[in-house]
């Protein structure tokens, strides 16, 4: 075996003896963050390196005493600011169409590819108008967080997100015409 | 354009008050415009969802890396499951969560292993397979597991300290490090970790073991 060695960091989640909750909170969110990440622009190792850095710093966080109250908009937001801090191309996600669709579908049949290929043409063309917030708030909901979430990772109002979401779903529904 | 059509959205993201949510659905029943509405911004909502997805697929995979011997390129697609159980303070122990538990007992209580030895088992599970028809918005919501009343009464002085059991259970999804498919069933890692002065894990050295004919006899 030669000396290679993976440069994996690994975030030792040490809450007191509760290491079932830091593991399930781990295994729950961990796909989700690099997920929202890589649609930021990060690229894959970009967003494992943030996703690793949050939860190091949610392990401190929660060692230092901090609140244990909405730790999943705590990690979204420490790994939005992180990412936005590192990141040179913002835009670079949506930034070219997509090209290839066909892999998605599991069971596509030929109509089923044209017509998918044809809406995400659309949709694409349809981000394109959409505001940097309203991307972050599509993206963030996509991820599964509530309004509530979404303002406390972005630090707006809860009632600005609520207007941004349907602001944004409004301009790509009429873009693509569905 | 119909006064509910503002509320369609926050509606469908369940961001309502229960009265409010039972006055659209009763609307519902009876507006075709805001059931077409409905539908346009429950159809966008998912293929902006899809699309995301797609962009992150269509990036080229990582290679792998040049010690993973060749395999089948017929193993199975998959997630795989790795956990580490690392002990304090006696270095990290061997456990592997997928092979015979037998296996690695004399390993797991060595003592001689302090120099930070850990398992990493990989399996398939069937959820592996990604499917787009998953992507629904509101099946996604998933509430946050929150610790309990009684979980928050537990003594301070906890955190941080050196539990004498396994203290962490890590895992690492073999996706995270591999191309889905790269590792076949039957092989398990071990990781030799190198802790850092902090006590944080600085660097992870796997080596592949293979389980041979050997350690399935062993099996009753």
């Amino acid at each position: 075996m030669s000396g290679e060695t993976l440069p994996l960091r690994l975030p030792l989640l040490r809450f007191g003896t509760r290491e079932g909750e830091a593991t399930a909170l781990y295994r729950e969110l961990r796909k989700p963050l690099v997920r929202y990440l890589r649609c930021l622009g990060l690229s894959s190792d970009e967003a494992q390196d943030v996703v690793q850095d949050a939860f190091v710093s949610l392990q401190r966080h929660l060692a230092a005493g901090g609140s244990q109250e909405n730790i999943r908009s705590w990690l979204y937001r420490v790994a939005h600011n992180q990412a936005r801090n590192r990141q040179t191309s913002y835009d670079r996600r949506f930034s070219a169409p997509l090209g290839e669709v066909d892999r998605m579908s599991d069971e596509a049949t030929p109509e089923r590819v044209v017509l998918e290929k044809e809406r995400f043409r659309r949709l694409g063309e349809a981000i394109q108008l959409l505001s940097e917030r309203e991307r972050e708030c599509l993206l963030l909901r996509g991820g599964g967080l509530r309004y509530r979430e979404i303002g406390e990772v972005l630090g707006i109002p809860i009632s600005t997100v609520g207007d941004t979401v349907e602001r944004a779903i409004k301009k790509l529904a009429e873009q693509c015409n569905v | 354009m119909c006064d509910f059509s503002g509320r369609l959205i926050a509606w469908l993201d369940r961001e309502l008050p229960a009265d409010e949510a039972a006055l659209v659905e009763r609307h519902l029943q009876v507006c075709l415009e805001c059931q077409t509405r409905l539908l346009a911004y429950q159809q966008v909502s998912r293929t902006f969802d899809a699309y995301c997805d797609a962009e992150i697929a269509s990036e080229k995979r990582p290679s792998l890396p040049r010690w993973i011997p060749a395999m089948s390129a017929t193993a199975a697609a998959a997630v795989a499951v790795a956990a580490l159980f690392l002990m304090f303070p006696r270095g990290l122990i061997v456990r592997p969560q997928v092979n015979s538990p037998t296996a690695h007992s004399s390993r797991a209580t060595d003592p001689r292993e302090g120099a930070a030895h850990a398992v990493v088992a990989l399996e398939t599970p069937p959820s592996a397979v990604r499917r787009v028809e998953q992507l629904d918005r509101r099946n996604a919501a998933a509430p946050v597991p929150r610790r309990s009343a009684g979980a928050a009464r537990a003594p301070v002085h906890e955190v941080g300290a050196l539990p004498a059991r396994p203290a962490i259970e890590i895992t690492i999804p073999s996706d995270a490090m591999f191309p889905p498919g790269a590792v076949p069933e039957g092989v398990s890692f071990v990781a030799e970790v190198i802790l850092g002065a902090d006590g944080s894990a600085e660097r992870l050295r796997l080596q592949p073991q293979f389980v041979t004919g050997e350690r399935r006899a062993t099996r009753p």
